[in-house]
């Protein structure tokens, strides 16, 4: 638990930026979309300027900011009609971790938050209850589905490991 | 390699583009400012327009009256159904049409002329007061005395002819008095009239206390004309 004072708005970018896009793309899983929703967030932070207590209060609130926009962009009616056209772009993903990543997008979005929060971020159950203000039980329940999900997909790759 | 390790590998490989962090930085900048600058406005202007419709609402009701006195004052008839509970002057004026019982846009409506109807006259004015007055004195000479009335809720009544003293001096030996009596005795707020040039006009007593021990009520002048004589008195002096 990092108790240090929260940074200034003008340091948060620097400091907070790669993990709220990280965050973002965990769950929407396309660049463009990420970045998007991680510079709304940080927009939203300068409008509504929030009192933090201390600099993890601080990633808690941009964590949630990020999940909630990206629940409202996958949940909206434009996402929802959209096809993605094929993606020129070199990856810099291997085939491994491609699978591993569509595996995780394929998951609905309440286990891919916790997936995203407890294996990248590594907060415990009780901690991503708090955030996302879920009983700790439920988190525990969602990811032991998630598990059961990512074996099923992952079948003959990692899924001893899970 | 664990699901685990392959998944934060990966995760670890995602990076935004490099111009996302400078055009977010200036849109954070620009958000700020904008921001900065529409602050000022909303919490003054927000409260005064809020004052300004309520001022203007209660203003419309006092003007025209309440909508739901209309229910039993229009057309002079009582809508009985309306309400079990009706106050006692509708009652008494059910079967009586009442020009005072009816709004102002109702009468109107109903009889434009009727406004005209509770209109006055100065001769209908009666001045049930001026009856207990004494006549207008004309005073030529500076008065050691004056008559002292005091307005009560049956009319003005006469206190007693006191002393003329002047504003400064009365301050004086209250000043004195408060002093003597710590504050034990209410001074300088009983409200009474002064008969001056014919007229009466409003001054205070002020309760003062004597050598032996009772507290006498002076009055204190107030206008210029007694002011002026007391200064010349003094001058003189």
């Amino acid at each position: 638990m990092d108790n240090s004072p929260a940074l200034p708005l003008e340091q948060t970018l620097d400091v907070f930026g790669d993990m709220v896009f990280r965050a973002a793309f965990g769950m929407v899983k396309n660049q463009q979309d990420a970045e998007d929703i991680a510079q709304e967030v940080f927009l939203t932070l300068v409008k509504k300027t929030p009192v933090f207590e201390n600099r993890e209060h601080q990633k808690a609130w941009l964590l949630r900011a990020t999940i909630n926009r990206c629940k409202s962009h996958l949940t909206s009616a434009w996402m929802r009609r959209r096809r993605d056209l094929e993606d020129t772009l070199p990856s810099p993903f291997t085939a491994q971790e491609n699978i591993v990543l569509d595996a995780v997008a394929a998951l609905p979005l309440k286990y891919r938050q916790v997936v995203y929060l407890h294996y990248i971020e590594g907060y415990t159950s009780v901690e991503i209850g708090k955030l996302l203000n879920i009983n700790p039980n439920t988190v525990l329940s969602q990811l032991s589905r998630a598990r059961t999900q990512l074996k099923e997909a992952l079948k003959g790759e990692f899924a001893d490991e899970l | 390699m664990s699901f685990e390790k392959k998944y934060q590998q990966a995760m670890e490989k995602v990076q935004p583009s490099s111009t996302w962090k400078e055009q977010t930085r200036m849109k954070m900048q620009q958000t700020s400012s904008n921001k900065a600058k529409a602050i000022p406005w909303k919490p003054v202007v927000l409260p005064l327009a809020a004052c300004f419709c309520l001022a203007v609402g209660v203003g419309i009701v006092f003007r025209n009256g309440l909508p739901s006195t209309e229910i039993f004052t229009a057309g002079g008839q009582q809508d009985n159904t309306s309400s079990s509970v009706s106050s006692s002057p509708a009652v008494a004026q059910q079967n009586e049409p009442s020009i005072a019982a009816m709004p102002r846009t109702a009468m109107m409506m109903e009889n434009p002329v009727a406004l005209q109807e509770i209109a006055f006259s100065a001769e209908d004015i009666e001045i049930k007061e001026s009856s207990d007055l004494p006549m207008a004195i004309e005073l030529t000479t500076e008065p050691s005395s004056l008559p002292v009335w005091q307005e009560t809720s049956e009319g003005y009544c006469f206190l007693g002819d006191y002393p003329v003293v002047s504003f400064s001096q009365t301050m004086e030996e209250t000043n004195s008095g408060e002093e003597r009596f710590n504050d034990s005795i209410d001074i300088s707020t009983q409200l009474v009239y002064v008969e001056s040039c014919g007229y009466l006009q409003p001054a205070y007593s002020f309760a003062l206390p004597t050598e032996d021990g009772t507290i006498q009520y002076v009055g204190a002048i107030s206008g210029e004309y007694y002011n002026q004589n007391a200064d010349d008195t003094a001058k003189g002096d």
